[in-house]
């Protein structure tokens, strides 16, 4: 399961807040962290920014945490 | 360093390890001994220790187990175990089990510990600042968030009540221009072309029809007043209002004596009105039906026409109506047309030929509007007016409409 951060961040900031994509990468920076990402590069990541594994699991979780939402599962790639 | 800046919790099974580190590193920093787990787990209660050293073999409780038992309560305390045997399989094991910032072998060089010591201490210190900066980062931007979206509300709420009110002017607006049933019958075959920039316009069409003397005239009009949206709007209302003033009570007609008369209303009412620039283009045709004649003006608009098939375009004034040109050099020429030679008229808002292309690199222009005419000349009015429409769609692409747009076509 992966899917595009800009993807991520489109639909947050559109669907949610103008701010959600800045709240929920705040929240998972430290996963980000560890896997060699920096700050600005996941606040305004490029196109090829896959997200998988425990970094994608991280950043559903910080959503449903801090809205209560789930993110829709077309942008999910299997 | 300040030397009670940091607290080190030291734990060993053997008192003479524990004299010699607190005496070794007392006067650094705020030490603590324990001398077993228990005893350990006890102080971290009570205490707030920012780094734990411990002895790795230890009855009871090794310095691993020990660690362990304090991750749910100190999870930002450095751990440190010293080991006296190199048991270095299960140490590697709690590094990354634990998060043990380092182990060190027994005997330890006092320098060497100090210099490890303050290092952890620092670069701690570092990560809590971070930890502590990103939270309060967390919490400003979620403070920021609710403040947008009660701003959003309170827009929403400002931008629904504007628009409610935006669609109630253009329906009052639409109820000033002459109905499809009286354009209808005052001519053979008409089409109205009419895309406002907003919901209410600049541009507007006028229709009147009277007796005069015996004789029956039809006088339309077709203006675009300066701006567009609610200033326009209101230019526009007013434009109306003067049209039936100069018409009705004047009896004007003739197309030239209207602009002139509307120039002169609006000229005076900008000078009264502290000088104001209230301006409009605009073009006028009139017929009068008794004698068969025909009379355009225009002041920045134009008007194309067919005669036998062939087109005819006339140039309006160079100068719009109300603008603050000298007045004598405000001059409106009438063209005179001939009713029965006359297939169709076009009168027509600089919208339409002002309107830019899909990347906004040109204008439609004066030029493409009459080869467009010609090539739809022979088509009834209700396919051209299609055809007009979507051939500027077409040349608008995904550009946003640029001004109010306004195309009168009449069969006399």
């Amino acid at each position: 399961m992966k899917a595009n951060a800009i993807d991520i961040k489109n639909w947050a900031n559109s669907n949610i807040s103008p701010l959600a994509w800045k709240r929920i990468v705040l929240r998972t920076l430290p996963t980000f962290n560890e896997f060699g990402f920096e700050l600005d590069q996941v606040e305004t990541p490029e196109s090829n920014l896959i997200l998988e594994g425990k970094l994608l699991h991280t950043v559903f979780e910080s959503v449903d945490e801090l809205y209560r939402v789930e993110v829709p599962a077309q942008l999910v790639m299997a | 360093m300040n030397k009670h800046q940091y607290t080190i919790l030291y734990v060993d099974d053997e008192q003479s390890n524990l004299r010699i580190f607190r005496l070794s590193f007392k006067r650094h920093y705020n030490v603590i001994t324990a001398n077993n787990g228990y005893e350990a787990i006890e102080i971290l209660k009570k205490e707030n220790v920012d780094l734990i050293i411990t002895d790795q073999k230890m009855p009871e409780m090794t310095g691993t187990e020990l660690l362990e038992k304090t991750l749910e309560n100190n999870p930002d305390m450095i751990r440190i175990i010293l080991t006296g045997f190199s048991d270095i399989q299960s140490i590697v094991k709690a590094v990354n089990k634990i998060g043990i910032y380092k182990y060190i072998t027994k005997p330890y060089d006092q320098g060497e510990l100090k210099i490890t010591l303050d290092k952890a201490l620092e670069s701690n210190k570092l990560k809590l600042e971070r930890k502590n900066l990103l939270e309060q980062l967390e919490k400003k931007n979620e403070e920021l968030e609710k403040k947008v979206e009660e701003r959003t509300h309170n827009l929403r709420v400002l931008n629904d009540r504007m628009v409610e009110s935006l669609e109630y002017g253009s329906l009052v607006q639409r109820n000033l221009l002459p109905s499809e049933k009286q354009l209808k019958s005052a001519f053979t075959d008409h089409f109205v072309l009419f895309k406002p920039f907003d919901h209410v316009s600049g541009d507007f069409y006028w229709f009147t029809e009277f007796e005069k003397a015996g004789k029956n005239y039809k006088i339309i009009a077709l203006m675009d007043c300066m701006g567009h949206g609610v200033a326009g709007a209101l230019q526009s209302s007013m434009a109306i209002s003067y049209l039936w003033q100069i018409v009705s009570r004047n009896e004007l007609t003739n197309a030239d004596e209207i602009l002139i008369e509307l120039d002169n209303v609006l000229s005076e009412a900008n000078i009264s009105n502290d000088n104001s620039h209230n301006s409009m283009d605009g073009s006028v045709v009139v017929i009068n039906e008794t004698d068969q004649t025909m009379c355009f003006a225009g002041c920045k608009s134009d008007l194309v026409y067919f005669e036998n098939g062939e087109i005819n375009h006339i140039k309006g004034e160079r100068f719009s109506i109300g603008s603050s040109w000298n007045k004598d050099e405000k001059t409106v020429t009438k063209h005179q047309l001939d009713p029965k030679k006359t297939d169709s008229l076009y009168m027509f808002s600089d919208g339409f030929i002002d309107q830019m292309n899909h990347d906004f690199t040109k204008k439609y222009g004066r030029k493409q509007l009459l080869e467009t005419l010609e090539t739809i000349k022979e088509k009834p009015f209700s396919e051209q007016n299609n055809h007009l429409s979507e051939n500027l769609s077409a040349w608008m692409g995904k550009t946003e409409q640029i001004d109010d747009i306004s195309l009168i076509g009449i069969k006399p």
